[in-house]
């Protein structure tokens, strides 16, 4: 068949099947507009194919056609799914044609049906000109997935991290993107969704973390990654939220698919010790030993008279986390406008368990011993990072826990402390008060997800304990 | 939408670029450079040409099209926009 016959014959399929939906389906324009991505938006009731397909005893017809300008061939097994009707949807993918396999229309589509009507029909996995994109299961897939993370992120290719991250998160298992070459599947490149609950002025929302997202060097245009993060995004916003942290590099991709960065996270550090910034100027050791104990010195005194813990007990916490922060987390929840669920499992399984990294807690407790708040931490050569501080709206509990911590941090010889906050953070003018520069940033996207609603910033509560990548 | 040939379209890019772009200044950038290898032209960069081209052409180019082979040089470029200019805007000579 030439590709002007296969051409005509897909405008006649195209024409014929537009007919028989326009009967059926009254809403057929919005379901000829629907995109990978824009899943579960409009849609009252979002369901899986096989309870779909049960739901909905209507029947649509479906269009497939190749890509006729690239003079493909249409194959045999194709040809044979469309005649044998055993496909039943149309599909558009902007102006693109698509071809979609049996498989895919097995498991990877969902369905938008309001008061028993087909209102939206997402195909979350698609074939695209040389490219496919599918769900990746994380047994099957688990030896792709590491080889390729150990070649384009760091510790990407660490099993232990991929059975922790992906396998073990305690609210649900990653969801994870895979782009590969339509011709040789070769693997371009994949994305993840890292199950999060959000709780949004105190209440509970699913929400979910992007993260190790990478495109291989050979196929890095704009062109695949934005493909690939569609997809992506189509699963995410079926979440409640979504948030990232982006490279750079990510920018273009997300303003490709219309989404700007929503905020800032700031990173804020503070000296506690002067060597190794002496001796990077002075190159005589006993000089520089010299005048970095004198430097040391004084950075001691000034913070022995301005950080004060005040009456607060401290302590370090070195056990599982218990029932008293499942209490402090729903008491202090209320205070912020937005901030992880930090229930007691999400703790133990973020940093009591994490495969890797050594975090430690210091609490705060009031008179009668009840828990007011924690800081996490964890130090690395010579630089320590708060990548949690969280407790009841009481400034004065916060700086005594940052307080506590430079001063345990700096007689354990950590050369700076950071944290990273929100631009919008309140406690911005505690960390500054008590001696800490702000330094670079990076972007993060919030994205309210099926509710469109304004974003609002105040009081959010994302810190670096937040991300995954 | 502009009437075009293979030679204006040349142009137009180049320029773009040339006003754009400070590397494909300094380089004095020519129709058969690699835009991409040499660093012209970045992922945001393919955006804001992207831009041009959709608001210069009046076209619409999608996520698929957004590839190496398209944007290699500025002639390769050139040759993906005649493919998707319809007969009638194209103007011969």
């Amino acid at each position: 068949m030439s590709s002007a016959e296969f051409a005509a014959l897909v405008l006649g399929i195209l024409g014929k099947s537009v007919a028989q939906l326009g009967n059926g389906f009254p809403e057929l324009p919005g379901l000829r507009s629907s995109e990978s991505g824009s899943g579960g938006e409009t849609g009252s009731h979002i369901r899986n194919s096989t309870d779909a397909g049960r739901a909905t005893p209507r029947k649509v017809s479906v269009m497939f056609y190749l890509p006729v300008s690239r003079g493909r061939n249409f194959r045999p097994h194709q040809r044979a799914i469309w005649q044998a009707g055993c496909t039943r949807y149309l599909f558009t993918y902007a102006r693109t044609a698509m071809v979609l396999r049996r498989s895919d229309l097995q498991h990877d589509f969902s369905l938008g049906v309001r008061d028993g009507r087909l209102i939206k029909f997402v195909i979350t996995a698609s074939t695209t000109v040389g490219m496919s994109i599918r769900r990746a299961n994380l047994d099957r897939d688990r030896d792709l997935l590491l080889g390729a993370l150990g070649c384009c992120l760091p510790q990407g290719s660490d099993p232990r991290r991929f059975e922790w991250l992906y396998q073990r998160n305690p609210q649900a298992e990653a969801q994870v993107w895979i782009a590969s070459h339509g011709e040789n599947g070769s693997l371009i490149g994949a994305a993840a969704a890292f199950p999060r609950e959000l709780r949004e002025a105190g209440e509970l929302k699913r929400a979910c973390v992007l993260g190790d997202f990478f495109v291989m060097p050979q196929y890095r245009t704009l062109g695949p990654a934005v493909q690939l993060q569609r997809a992506c995004l189509s699963d995410a916003r079926k979440f409640e939220a979504f948030y990232d942290f982006p490279a750079t590099a990510m920018l273009p991709v997300y303003k490709r698919l219309g989404i700007e960065p929503t905020e800032m996270l700031v990173r804020f550090a503070k000296p506690l010790r002067a060597e190794r910034t002496i001796q990077r100027w002075i190159k005589a050791p006993a000089l520089s030993t010299a005048l970095a104990t004198i430097a040391n010195g004084a950075f001691g005194m000034r913070d022995w008279f301005s950080l004060s813990i005040g009456d607060y007990d401290l302590s370090v916490h070195s056990g599982r986390c218990t029932e008293e922060f499942n209490e402090l987390n729903i008491s202090a929840a209320p205070h912020y406008s937005l901030c992880t669920n930090r229930s007691a499992t999400y703790l133990n399984w973020r940093y009591k368990n994490h495969y890797a990294v050594e975090y430690e807690f210091l609490i705060v407790r009031n008179g009668s011993s009840k828990l007011l708040g924690y800081l996490v931490y964890t130090r690395g050569s010579g630089n320590a990072e708060i990548i949690d501080l969280y407790g009841v709206d009481e400034p004065q509990m916060l700086a005594a826990l940052v307080c506590g911590a430079v001063h345990r941090l700096r007689a354990d010889g950590a050369l700076t402390i950071s944290i990273s906050l929100l631009s919008s953070d309140p406690r911005i003018t505690l960390l500054e008060r008590l001696g800490f520069y702000r330094r670079e940033g990076c972007p993060v996207v919030v994205h309210p997800g099926k509710q469109n609603g304004e974003v609002s910033c105040a009081k959010w509560v994302l810190m670096q304990g937040d991300r995954e990548s | 939408m502009n009437s075009i040939n293979d030679h204006s379209t040349n142009e137009a890019i180049q320029a773009f670029l040339i006003d754009k772009f400070p590397l494909a200044r300094k380089r004095g950038v020519t129709f058969d450079d690699n835009l991409l290898e040499s660093g012209i032209l970045d992922s945001l960069g393919i955006l804001d040409l992207v831009h041009f081209l959709e608001q210069s052409f009046g076209i619409i180019l999608s996520d698929e099209e957004l590839v190496a082979e398209n944007f290699q040089t500025i002639a390769r470029l050139s040759a993906f926009l005649q493919s998707k200019l319809p007969s009638e805007a194209k103007h011969v000579g």
